[in-house]
């Protein structure tokens, strides 16, 4: 596929190119909305509104590599801010100050899965949690870089971590996975 | 771990029709909205070129109202100039044994009247010939011998001789034409009554100084009667009084829309939600642009999804700030204002935990927030006014609209 021409084609507002590019971006990165977000439906909406931004800002990439790795940090990027923003009023709550804690927890329960199981399961953590595990254990971000980005403590970010993993080896272990759960308030 | 990184680097998502139905309608909405945004501005702009147009007004109005004030003050000198020169050519047509053919004008009473124009009691010297019991006239050796200087003096002129300078019939010279006569009967005893005081000084034989200070108004209609007929001035329209107060009070209802509603474990995305925001503010005027205040604001609203909605699921959002108003218009009707305002603000969120023990949890936090705020006021009486309002508090980003009614003090 030439993605130079592809973007020319995006550029000049061709609809059978930009729907080309759209399938290769999100063949290859929806699971990263997908992994921070709790829903597909919610993950749609960010990826989506990412990929406005990325058709209307796009350069002539000459390879298909450099522009999936530019579209990969605006959409990395794009997917921090919006759970942040929705985590930020529970912060107050849920971002306990930790000193001193055992970061390790065994990812046996999930390595056996598959990417689509493991994805269903971070899906039913809450945003903090979700947040520093998919931070951590997927994007391979340290803890400090992890502390920088939220703006919180290194040992809190090893904390929601270890309560990540804790939590999931116990919705693994229920097999409890439900993929993209929609849920409702109820009394 | 790096197993785990390496299938999520590998992972693929297959392709989602929809997802794609999706992308191009927010491509779409990004496109009207775009559209809206001009149309936005235009509209602003019509608004506000209407108040602006009444501010221009109001301004140009308010000019020609003082103006008018001083060209009233000043006619009068201007006026007598250009009348003491037609009388002296007339005087001077006569001597060559010209048929005058101008109407005269009778001199003293369209003195007294314009007199009564200017509603200020001022100080008037009046030179007067006089002559030993006789009635008085103005005759032509009068005139002939009339050597005093008007163009150098300001404020005198010439007028029958008596000790009031009213007088309830005037004497007819020769000059003076039988239309002239017709109004020698018309009565004046108004501005007689209106004359507070009158002095006489003697100068030299033929000649003395009255001087009066009239305490004149124009309240009566009847003062202007005359002015058709005699004095082609007209009378200054009586004006309604406005006061202008610096201080405000206003109250505020308003619309808006904000998130009360749960998002705890962050699987239901928050939405915005009808709800109310009550404002009371104080403002004083510093000067025509700046004004300083102070307000109080309650905001609440309910999550739709709760249906017990009073203790369990609502939102509910208290400041005190501290205000700038800078006016764009401030006439005395209109008034056009940007607030910017900023101060402590208690947030409380109640909802519902989404686990299984359905427990209530509370949030809550007091930090800085501000408000920035578009009003247009409106005054239908000097001190009661109702403005419309359109504002953003920086707390979830929320706009708000709403109605306000104020009084002046």
């Amino acid at each position: 596929m030439n993605v130079k021409n592809l973007i020319e084609g995006v550029k000049k507002r061709e609809p059978d190119k930009e729907r080309q590019l759209y399938v290769l971006l999100y063949e290859n990165l929806f699971k990263v909305p997908l992994a921070y977000c709790a829903d597909k439906e919610e993950a749609t909406g960010v990826f989506n509104y990412s990929m406005v931004d990325i058709f209307k800002n796009i350069i002539g990439f000459e390879d298909e590599q450099s522009l999936l790795k530019w579209a990969y940090r605006i959409l990395k990027n794009d997917c921090i801010d919006h759970v942040r923003k929705k985590a930020v009023y529970k912060k107050k709550l849920l971002y306990v100050e930790a000193d001193n804690v055992e970061s390790y927890v065994s990812n046996d329960a999930i390595s056996n899965l598959n990417m689509d199981e493991i994805l269903a399961c971070i899906s039913q953590l809450n945003d903090t949690h979700r947040l520093c595990f998919v931070m951590y254990e997927l994007e391979g971000m340290t803890h400090k870089e992890i502390a920088d980005k939220l703006n919180i403590k290194v040992n809190t970010s090893k904390w929601y971590l270890a309560e990540a993993k804790k939590k999931l080896r116990e919705i693994v272990l229920r097999k409890g996975i439900i993929y993209y759960p929609k849920l409702k308030l109820t009394l | 771990m790096k197993d785990l990184q390496q299938k999520y680097k590998a992972h693929k998502t297959p392709f989602d029709e929809s997802a794609f139905e999706h992308f191009k309608t927010i491509q779409r909405k990004r496109k009207v909205g775009a559209k809206i945004h001009s149309w936005h501005i235009l509209v602003v702009v019509l608004l506000l070129s209407i108040p602006a147009a009444f501010y221009i007004s109001s301004l140009i109005a308010s000019r020609d109202v003082e103006i008018q004030d001083v060209s009233l003050a000043s006619n009068q000198e201007v006026r007598q100039d250009t009348e003491l020169e037609t009388f002296n050519t007339n005087k001077t047509k006569k001597y060559d044994n010209e048929i005058v053919t101008k109407e005269e004008k009778p001199i003293a009473t369209k003195h007294i009247l314009k007199e009564k124009i200017i509603n200020k009691p001022t100080l008037k010297l009046i030179t007067t010939q006089k002559e030993a019991n006789s009635t008085p006239t103005i005759t032509e050796e009068d005139i002939v011998n009339d050597t005093h200087d008007y163009s150098t003096s300001t404020n005198q002129y010439l007028t029958t001789q008596n000790n009031d300078v009213f007088s309830d019939k005037i004497d007819i010279t020769p000059y003076q034409t039988p239309t002239i006569a017709a109004q020698k009967t018309v009565d004046i005893t108004q501005a007689k009554n209106n004359t507070q005081k009158t002095q006489t000084a003697e100068l030299f034989d033929t000649q003395s100084l009255i001087s009066e200070m009239p305490l004149l108004k124009h309240e009566d209609v009847q003062d202007f009667e005359l002015l058709p007929i005699l004095n082609p001035v007209a009378p200054p329209t009586p004006t309604k009084t406005w006061a202008h107060y610096r201080n405000h009070l206003k109250l505020s209802h308003n619309y808006i829309r904000f998130y009360p509603e749960s998002n705890l474990l962050g699987l239901i995305p928050g939405s915005k939600t009808p709800s109310y925001f009550i404002q009371g503010e104080y403002f004083r005027e510093l000067n025509k642009i700046i004004s300083l205040g102070s307000s109080v604001g309650y905001a609440r609203g309910g999550d739709p999804n709760t249906q017990v909605q009073d203790s369990l699921g609502y939102q509910r959002v208290t400041f005190a700030h501290l205000n700038l108003y800078l006016f764009l218009v401030n006439s005395k009707k209109h008034r056009l204002y940007l607030k910017a305002g900023s101060g402590i603000t208690n947030a409380k969120k109640q909802v519902i935990a989404m686990d299984a023990t359905n427990s209530i949890l509370i949030f809550e936090r007091t930090n800085m927030a501000a408000l920035m705020e578009f009003s247009y006021s409106y005054h239908f009486t000097d001190q009661w006014f109702m403005s419309a309002n359109v504002g953003k508090i920086w707390y979830d980003d929320t706009l708000y609209l709403g109605l306000s009614l104020g009084y002046a003090f």
